[in-house]
């Protein structure tokens, strides 16, 4: 069920927010084989509950959210509950502060009833590189959720929860909303405060919404946007909603297709399912314009140097000694060392390693500084090209889910599942995955990049490819 | 490189890890080659030098935190509730 009709039942009295949340639990409890929670929280949950109750009889509003039960990725803070992203070397932190953008989902009846599992601090696209064990898939549990938000995606996708927050560096809301068919949003950077996400690469990471429908993503994101002074990078506006929710018209919008992205498809495939899809939106008014776009083929090479770079100096700080648990060594920096060594899992100290690399005297002029010259780049291409276009559309992904197991021994092959998610990630523009049908039984995303800033484009064309 | 991000790479797996690294690298190191960033290039910022620093601190473990599993665990701030 939609979070909207929730929060309205609850709001009006119809239904109790206690039975709501405990219908909720019994359905984390009855999918625990999802390996979707790090934790659930069903003392909080009901507590939080029964307050909204409380309020309702008192004939007080608890907000446009009131009562409806939310999951969170283990790399959002809330205060005094554990906060490990899925690291050996988190395990027994718990949080001092709660997010601002958890906080004002709270602020608005929201209910946490559990942290989800995920991809150890936001590395990896398939939910297999978490120390808790993988995440699988809701729809075939031989395969993978996709990642980093693995358990919010698959607490979606298996009706848990109708709503789960999830945060985005490279696709890490879209990629796994597309694996599970789902709803994934990635605000434009700086739509949503960063205060109190765990950092990895920190000029890209946004949290986002995954639902079940593109309005409920668009509430939810809206409620959580807005200036923060805890995060300097914040943008002073707050998202627009889109103007018409209910009967959008997609008349006369201009929906770009980039040939790097289309072109050479196979037959038979997800690109040739989704433009089937696409050629929908053209019956009920849209027009679709292919363009070039080379610069696109640079964003996984970028994108990994880049992020390499800020997450080794972002992961510096866990060093056995402030954070989690410490390894003992016989001086202080080989307890640091082996804190690390043990602490971080096997994709994300390739990560560290690759992101010194990359910065190394050197080496960062061709890699590194290259790197940042082409994110400029980039940058520049898309605001060209959204300058005379409403959207872009990509597939969300190159392929459905895989099989657990089958990508995890080959990095290479994993990168290469972000190749559409990246670029935005890369420029700061908005993007979401809307479910488009399924492939060998499957589902299927749709990437839609909106303009600088401007979700509501992306959201109305969502809302018409999804129906709700 | 291991010591500069502070972590250890054991012998048996240097090999194997080192090839992986390569093989990473010789695809991102593309990105030397891509033409169309040319006039992108951003300001050049001041860098440090690289070198693995040693710690300042020393005989910081005076206070036994081993928990039963023999990990060490942060101890409590002085003062804090």
């Amino acid at each position: 069920m939609e979070a909207l009709i929730i929060a309205g039942a609850v709001r009006m009295g119809k239904r109790s927010a206690l039975d709501v949340i405990d219908g909720a639990l019994k359905r984390a409890e009855a999918h625990a084989h999802l390996g979707a929670f790090t934790l659930l929280m069903p003392e909080h949950a009901r507590q939080r509950a029964a307050a909204i109750d409380a309020e309702v009889r008192a004939g007080k509003d608890p907000g446009r959210l009131a009562g409806v039960p939310i999951a969170i990725k283990d790399n959002i803070a809330h205060a005094g509950h554990p906060l490990e992203a899925a690291s050996r070397i988190l395990k027994g932190h718990r949080a001092t502060d709660t997010a601002t953008a958890l906080a004002r989902l709270e602020a608005q009846g929201a209910v946490v009833i559990g942290r989800t599992n995920m991809d150890e601090f936001g590395m990896g696209s398939s939910g297999e590189n978490s120390a808790i064990g993988p995440t699988k898939n809701p729809i075939d549990p031989s395969r993978v959720p996709g990642g980093s938000s693995s358990g919010s995606a698959a607490a979606v996708a298996a009706g848990i929860v109708p709503v789960a927050l999830g945060s985005d560096t490279g696709g890490s809301v879209r990629q796994p909303a597309s694996f599970c068919g789902v709803v994934g949003l990635k605000p434009s950077y700086g739509r949503i405060s960063r205060s109190g996400l765990i950092a990895f690469g920190s000029s890209l990471d946004q949290i986002g919404p995954l639902t079940r429908s593109v309005r409920d993503a668009a509430v939810v994101a809206s409620i959580m946007s807005g200036p923060d002074p805890l995060d300097s990078t914040s943008l002073s506006r707050p998202m627009a909603m889109p103007e018409d929710q209910r009967t959008p018209s997609i008349e006369g919008l201009r929906i770009g297709l980039p040939h790097q992205a289309w072109n050479g498809a196979p037959e038979h495939s997800v690109q040739s399912l989704l433009l089937q899809s696409l050629r929908k939106l053209e019956s009920l008014g849209a027009i679709l314009v292919p363009f070039d776009m080379p610069i696109l083929e640079a964003a996984i090479p970028a994108y990994y140097l880049l992020t390499s770079a800020e997450a080794a100096s972002n992961l510096s700080r866990f060093d056995g000694l402030r954070y989690g648990q410490r390894s003992a060594g016989d001086t202080l920096e080989q307890t640091v060392i082996e804190s690390r060594s043990q602490g971080f899992g096997p994709e994300v100290q390739r990560r560290i390693l690759l992101g010194t690399f990359s910065l190394a005297a050197g080496f960062s002029d061709d890699l590194y500084r290259k790197a940042t010259a082409v994110r400029t780049a980039m940058r520049s291409a898309f605001d060209e090209a959204l300058g005379g276009l409403d959207a872009i559309a990509t597939p969300t992904a190159p392929t459905t889910a895989f099989k657990l197991g089958t990508k995890v021994g080959d990095p290479m092959q994993m990168y290469l599942s972000d190749i559409y998610t990246t670029p935005p990630s890369l420029t700061g523009h908005p993007a979401i995955s809307v479910p488009s049908g399924h492939w060998d039984g499957m589902p299927v995303g749709l990437q839609l990049i909106g303009q600088r800033e401007n979700e509501a484009g992306i959201l109305t064309l969502g809302m018409v490819i999804n129906g709700r | 490189m291991a010591a500069l991000a502070r972590l250890k790479v054991p012998e048996e797996k240097l090999r194997e890890v080192a090839a992986e690294m390569d093989a990473i690298l010789a695809f991102m190191g593309q990105i030397a080659a891509f033409e169309g960033a040319e006039n992108a290039d951003p300001e050049p910022a001041d860098r440090r030098p690289d070198h693995a620093r040693e710690p300042a601190a020393s005989n910081a473990f005076q206070g036994d935190y081993t928990d039963a599993s023999g990990a060490v665990i942060v101890p409590p701030v002085k003062g804090a509730s």
